[in-house]
C-alpha cells in the first residue's frame, strides 16, 4: 500500500487497516480479500468526508480471485483496476507507466517499469523523490525488492538488478552522442 | 466531464453513461460502469460527487433488493422513483447530503411501457421521454427535441443515441471517451456495444 | 447599513525556541534552548523544552508551549499507568507509537507542537523519533525542529549524514559518530542559531542518554557542568548539561 499528501492520515489509517486485516484473519481463519480490505478503508474515510482528511492509497494484493489493485482516496472513491498511480507526482509516473505497460510483463519487466516510473516522478516533481521502495506481490505474498536512490538512478542506474538496462536513467545519458543537427551535404571539393 | 443520457422508445428504454472516473486532471479509470441494475426491469445511471455516487447507489440497490425479498415482487418504476427521490430529499435536509444526480429508467411489466425519470441531487424529479445529465445535456436535449420519436424502433432509438454521442464528441471540449449502453425492455436488462 | 463582522478566536500561538536530537551507536543526545517568547517579547529565559520520560527515553517538545506542557503531562501520565500495569518502563518504540495515537486523537484540534523523542532502543542502540503535530513519525539518526530548524537541519545533514561531501579515495564516512564529536556539534548548532535567530538563546539544556555499559562516558568527562540525573549506574544512564547562551 502506498500513501500520499497528508502523511499522518495515511500512516495512521494504514496502520489501523493493517490491524483490522489481522483481526479478520484471527476471527475468520482466513485472510481478508483485497476487495474487502479496500472497502473497509473506503467506508472508513467516507465516514470522515468533508472533515479534511487527505489520502490517496492503493491496496494491492492476491486473494482467491487472483491479483487485485484498488484505488481508494479520501473523498470516498474506490476503484478496481490493473494500473494506478497516486500522489503529486502521479502524472509523471503515468507518463512512463502507461507507455511501458502491457498485460504480459515478466516479473523483472514489471519491477523495472515500476522503478522507472517512480524515478520519473521523483525527477520531475519537487514533492516526490529521495528514494523509491519497490515491492512485488505474487500468489505467495509480498516481497520487498529494494530501496533505490533517485539521484543514483539518474546518474548510475538502479545497480545490478534484473530488468534494468544498465546505466543511468537520466535524459542526458540516454541521448549521449546523438544530435539533431541536420546540415546540408557538403559539396565534394576537388 | 461526466455525462449520461436516456431515451424511451416503443417498448424499450436505452440508457448510456460515460465510463471515465477522473480525479482533478487525471483519468483514473476508463471502463467504470456507472449504470446500476436495481431490479430485473430497472436501471439507474448516477453521477456527481466522488464517493457519494457509489455509496448512494449501493444504498438504493440494497433497499430495492430488500423490498423484493420481503414482498416477493419488485417495485414498479414509478414507486421506485418516488422512494429514491424521497431518499435524496431527506438527505438534502441532513447534515451531510448526497450530491448525486440520477437517471432512472424502467420497464413496467404491468402496463408494458417504459418510464424514465430525471432526478437531481436537490430531489427534483420529472418524468420525461428522454433525459440527460452533465455537460452533454446542453447539446443532447435540443437534439432530442428535434429527433426523438416515442414510436421509434430499437434500431432507430439507437441511431438517435448515436447522434447524441457524436454531437457531444464533436462539440464538447472535454468530451468523454467511451460509453456504456444498456437497454431495458420486456425481456429485462441487457448491455450492448454501440 | 453596517457590514457583517466575522469574529474568530484563535486558540494557538508560537513560542519560538529550537530543539534537536542525534542518535549514536549506543547513546542519544536530546537538546533544546530555554527561551520562551511571543512575537518580539521574551516571556521567560528559562522554560525547559526537554523532558525526561523514563530511564531510557527523553522527549523534546517545541511550538505552542501551553500545548507542549500539557502534552508532556499526558504522556507522563500514560507512562505511569503503564508502569502500574506492567511493572516496567515502556520501551521507546512503544512510546513512539503511543505518541502517534495521542497526537492523532486530536487530528481535528491538534496539539500545535513538534515532538522529538530520543533514547535507547530495547536492543541497546541509540534512537531518535521525530513527529509532526498530528502524529506522523519516523525513526531517524538526527533531527532539528522549531524556529531555527531551517538553520540547524542543513548543518546536521552536512555534519552527521555527510550530505554534499565526498569521502577521500579509499575511505568511507562513519554510520554513527562518537559522543565526543556529537556534543560539540550540538553546542555549535545552538550558538549559531542564537546568533542568527531572535527566538533562540538564553540557555541550553542537553540531555545525554547512555545505553547500559556504554563506554561513551569517556566523552563526557571533558564537558564542564555535567550532572547525572539517574540514581543507579547499572542500567541506562541519563546526564544533563546546562550551558548559557547569549541573552540578546
Amino acid at each position: 500500500m502506498a500513501g500520499g499528501v497528508c502523511i499522518a492520515d495515511c500512516q495512521y489509517w494504514e496502520t489501523y487497516l493493517g490491524m483490522h486485516c489481522r483481526l479478520h484473519e484471527l476471527r475468520n481463519r482466513e485472510r481478508i480479500s483485497v476487495s474487502a480490505a479496500s472497502k473497509y478503508l473506503s467506508n472508513l474515510v467516507y465516514s470522515y468526508k468533508g472533515m479534511g482528511l487527505s489520502m490517496g492509497t492503493m491496496i494491492c494484493g492476491w486473494d482467491k480471485t487472483g491479483p487485485a489493485v484498488f484505488y481508494v482516496d479520501s473523498d470516498g472513491t474506490r476503484l478496481k483496476g490493473d494500473l494506478f498511480s497516486v500522489g503529486s507526482g502521479s502524472t509523471f509516473a503515468y507518463g512512463v507507466l502507461d507507455q511501458g505497460y502491457h498485460w504480459d510483463l515478466s516479473d523483472e519487466e514489471a519491477q523495472e517499469l515500476g522503478r522507472r516510473s517512480i524515478y520519473a516522478a521523483g525527477h520531475r516533481d519537487a514533492f516526490s523523490g529521495n528514494t523509491c521502495n519497490l515491492y512485488h506481490v505474487k500468489e505467495d505474498g509480498w516481497k520487498f525488492i529494494g530501496n533505490y536512490d533517485i539521484s543514483k538512478m539518474h546518474y548510475e542506474g538502479p545497480g545490478n538488478v534484473p530488468g534494468a538496462p544498465g546505466g543511468g536513467y537520466g535524459y542526458d545519458l540516454r541521448v549521449e552522442g546523438r544530435s539533431s543537427a541536420n546540415p546540408p551535404p557538403v559539396a565534394a571539393t576537388a | 466531464m461526466e455525462t449520461s443520457f436516456a431515451i424511451t422508445g416503443k417498448g424499450y428504454l436505452i440508457m448510456a453513461a460515460d465510463t471515465t472516473a477522473a480525479r482533478s486532471i487525471v483519468k483514473m479509470k476508463i471502463d467504470e460502469d456507472k449504470i446500476k441494475t436495481l431490479s430485473p426491469h430497472l436501471l439507474m445511471a448516477y453521477s456527481g460527487e466522488p464517493g457519494d455516487t457509489v455509496q448512494f447507489a449501493e444504498y438504493v440497490e440494497r433497499n430495492i433488493r430488500l423490498y423484493q425479498i420481503r414482498n416477493l415482487y419488485p417495485l414498479r418504476p414509478a414507486a421506485a422513483a418516488s422512494w429514491i427521490r424521497r431518499a435524496l430529499a431527506e438527505s438534502l435536509r441532513s447534515r451531510k447530503p448526497y450530491s448525486v444526480n440520477l437517471l432512472l429508467g424502467g420497464y413496467d411489466t404491468a402496463t408494458h411501457d417504459p418510464h424514465l425519470y430525471w432526478v437531481d441531487y436537490l430531489g427534483t424529479m420529472a418524468e420525461v421521454p428522454f433525459a440527460a445529465h452533465g455537460y452533454g445535456s446542453y447539446f443532447a436535449l435540443s437534439l432530442l427535441d428535434r429527433y426523438h420519436n416515442p414510436e421509434a424502433t430499437l434500431e432507430e432509438g439507437l441511431d438517435t443515441l448515436r447522434r447524441c454521442l457524436d454531437e457531444v464528441a464533436k462539440r464538447l471540449v472535454v468530451s468523454p471517451g467511451k460509453y456504456k449502453v444498456k437497454i431495458v425492455d420486456k425481456d429485462g436488462v441487457r448491455e450492448i456495444e454501440l | 447599513m453596517t457590514q457583517p463582522v466575522q469574529q474568530a478566536f484563535n486558540p494557538y500561538t508560537e513560542n519560538g525556541g529550537t530543539i534537536l536530537a542525534i542518535a549514536g551507536a549506543d547513546f542519544s543526545v536530546i537538546a533544546g534552548d530555554t527561551r520562551q517568547s511571543e512575537g518580539y517579547s521574551i516571556q521567560t529565559r528559562y522554560a525547559p523544552k526537554v523532558f525526561r520520560l523514563t530511564d531510557k527515553a527523553t522527549l523534546a517538545v517545541n511550538g505552542f508551549a501551553a500545548d507542549g506542557n500539557m502534552f508532556v503531562k499526558k504522556v507522563r501520565q500514560r507512562l505511569e499507568w503503564y508502569r502500574h500495569a506492567h511493572a516496567k518502563d515502556m520501551p521507546i518504540r512503544a512510546i513512539a507509537r503511543l505518541i502517534q495515537t495521542m497526537l492523532y486523537a486530536r487530528r481535528f484540534f491538534p496539539y500545535y507542537v513538534y515532538n522529538i523523542l530520543g533514547g535507547i532502543e530495547e536492543d541497546g542502540t541509540g534512537a531518535v523519533y521525530s513527529f509532526d503535530p498530528v502524529g506522523s513519525y519516523e525513526r531517524e539518526a538526527c533531527r532539528a525542529a522549531g524556529a531555527a530548524q531551517s538553520l540547524v537541519q542543513p548543518f546536521l545533514d552536512n555534519q552527521i549524514y555527510f550530505k554534499n561531501q565526498t569521502p577521500a579515495p579509499g575511505t568511507s564516512f562513519p554510520k554513527h559518530l562518537p559522543l565526543f564529536t556529537v556534543l560539540p556539534l550540538v553546542i555549535d548548532s545552538f550558538t549559531s542559531a542564537t546568533e542568527r535567530h531572535i527566538e533562540v538563546g538564553d540557555g541550553l539544556e542537553i540531555y545525554v542518554v547512555l545505553a547500559k555499559n556504554s563506554d561513551s562516558l569517556q566523552g563526557l568527562q571533558a564537558i564542564g557542568g555535567i550532572q547525572e540525573v539517574t540514581a543507579n549506574t547499572d542500567g541506562e544512564r541519563t546526564f544533563v548539561i546546562r550551558r548559557d547562551l547569549k541573552k540578546d
